[in-house]
């Protein structure tokens, strides 16, 4: 599309239009359009309730740091959005939802790992060295700590990013519609967001289990970030979810290499809702999107 | 001493832990690991030692013909606790059981499901009796002929 230039531009006027129309209109609607983002705002309406009513509508961000920054816009008439909702407006014109800029900006596992060990009197280091140990071979103590930091951890929803790893082979199943549906060992991208390159993931989810399909010298993975309407998500935890190493049992990948794991989730395999991303993920880091999820044609469409 | 608990199967007159190979693919599984848990080498061929120091070997589905579940149990205090491991150097077992035990230091804790239940170490001394409970596993196969369905283990102190 043609807008993406002008975004700053609509995004300025946008601000100011809002922000003189608080005594105008009497109900807030959010109207998306093809190419522009239309906020009518109700009376008296402020940024923060307004930001409750335009985040749901608009999906989510790519390149939000082109739009933090507003310029020109005085300090009397701006608003203070988030950079999720900033990030939504740039998306709405046409970015990939899940990229990694928009996946850094949520509060993940890693941005709270400091203070949920701590409040076992773990330190982080402390925590690694748990996360890596089998739940049937834990002291009680121990056992109780992990319990506590997992079920810290909220269960994903219909509104929770989740995000599955593939193994490189197989993204051309998913892009020539042999498979459709994902599950199995998941994490919410969040969780995983500090895994940032092929190299992390493999070694912070431990995808170096018996008989995997994963391998470095590929030199990437697939990556699916999706929702879904019912995740139907357990924590998968020895006895009752068996495996061997290295998995753990404990709700957490025993991250390898000083990589702090993710908790993982286990759900069935669930059709994705609209706009799934599927993403290559490269040993250096960098990531593509090769393709998005149409829940019409019920599979995923490749980006050219 | 050795506690057990999830999937087993008989191969070749011996018993080996049993498991699902992960796989990432919405497709029926395809591959079992079966896995030597006992501490003299595996007498059966084709098992190795992997990078995680199990040994263990792959077998196509089709292979395994026979498989049974296995929960530990004990008796402490009267009460019937699930047992998850032996701390050899304690000389202890770890229990669980979601039923308060009175003049015990179990940790409360909450399980996955959000149900508070009880985490224990007891000594061997303690204990009344050890026993496996074993009966059909999650999969469609038998369970081999001559296993008990309730098994005492003699604690080896």
């Amino acid at each position: 599309m043609k807008i993406k230039p002008h975004i700053k531009s609509i995004f300025i006027f946008l601000l100011t239009f809002l922000l003189g129309a608080q005594t105008t209109y009497a109900k807030t609607k959010v109207i998306l359009p093809q190419n522009e983002v239309v906020i009518l705002v109700e009376q008296n309406q402020n940024a923060i309730t307004l930001e409750k009513v335009v985040q749901p509508n608009i999906g989510f961000l790519k390149e939000k740091t082109k739009f933090v920054v507003v310029q020109g816009v005085s300090a009397q008439n701006c608003c203070n959005f988030s950079e999720g909702v900033v990030g939504g407006l740039a998306n709405a014109v046409g970015s990939s939802k899940f990229g990694k800029s928009f996946i850094n900006s949520l509060n993940g596992f890693s941005d709270d790992i400091a203070s949920l060990a701590s409040k076992q009197g773990l330190s982080i280091d402390d925590f690694k060295l748990l996360q890596q140990k089998r739940y049937d071979v834990m002291t009680p103590l121990e056992q109780a700590n992990i319990n506590t930091i997992r079920n810290s951890i909220p269960l994903p929803d219909g509104n929770t990013i989740l995000q599955k790893a593939i193994p490189k082979t197989d993204i051309q199943k998913y892009l020539d519609g042999t498979y459709n549906q994902i599950g199995g060992f998941v994490t919410t991208a969040k969780d995983a967001k500090h895994l940032t390159s092929f190299d992390d993931i493999y070694t912070g989810m431990r995808l170096d289990y018996p008989n995997s399909a994963y391998s470095l010298s590929d030199g990437s993975c697939g990556v699916i970030r999706y929702k879904t309407t019912t995740p139907n998500a357990t924590v998968p935890k020895l006895p009752e979810v068996a495996g061997d190493a290295p998995y753990t049992g404990n709700g957490f990948t025993g991250g390898n290499n000083g990589k702090l794991g993710v908790p993982e989730w286990k759900t069935p395999y669930n059709t994705p809702t609209d706009g799934a991303e599927l993403w290559e993920v490269a040993s250096d880091g960098s990531e593509t999107l090769r393709a998005v999820f149409n829940a019409a044609q019920n599979k995923f469409i490749a980006v050219p | 001493m050795i506690i057990r608990n999830g999937n087993y199967t008989e191969l070749d007159g011996y018993d080996f832990a049993l498991s699902e190979a992960r796989q990432e693919a919405p497709i029926p599984f395809t591959h079992f690991i079966l896995k030597w848990v006992l501490s003299y080498p595996c007498p059966v061929g084709g098992f190795a030692l992997n990078e995680h120091g199990d040994i263990i070997r792959i077998f196509k589905r089709n292979e395994i013909n026979n498989a049974y579940k296995v929960v530990t149990k004990a008796s402490y205090q009267g009460q019937e606790v699930n047992v998850y491991n032996f701390f050899e150097k304690e000389n202890a077992i770890g229990v669980t059981t979601y039923s308060f035990v009175e003049d015990s230091d179990f940790i409360k804790s909450v399980d996955q499901y959000g149900v508070d239940y009880y985490i224990g170490m007891v000594g061997l001394s303690e204990i009344e009796s050890i026993w496996e409970e074993r009966s059909k596993s999650e999969y469609d196969l038998p369970i081999p002929d001559g296993v008990e369905r309730k098994k005492i283990i003699t604690p080896t102190l």
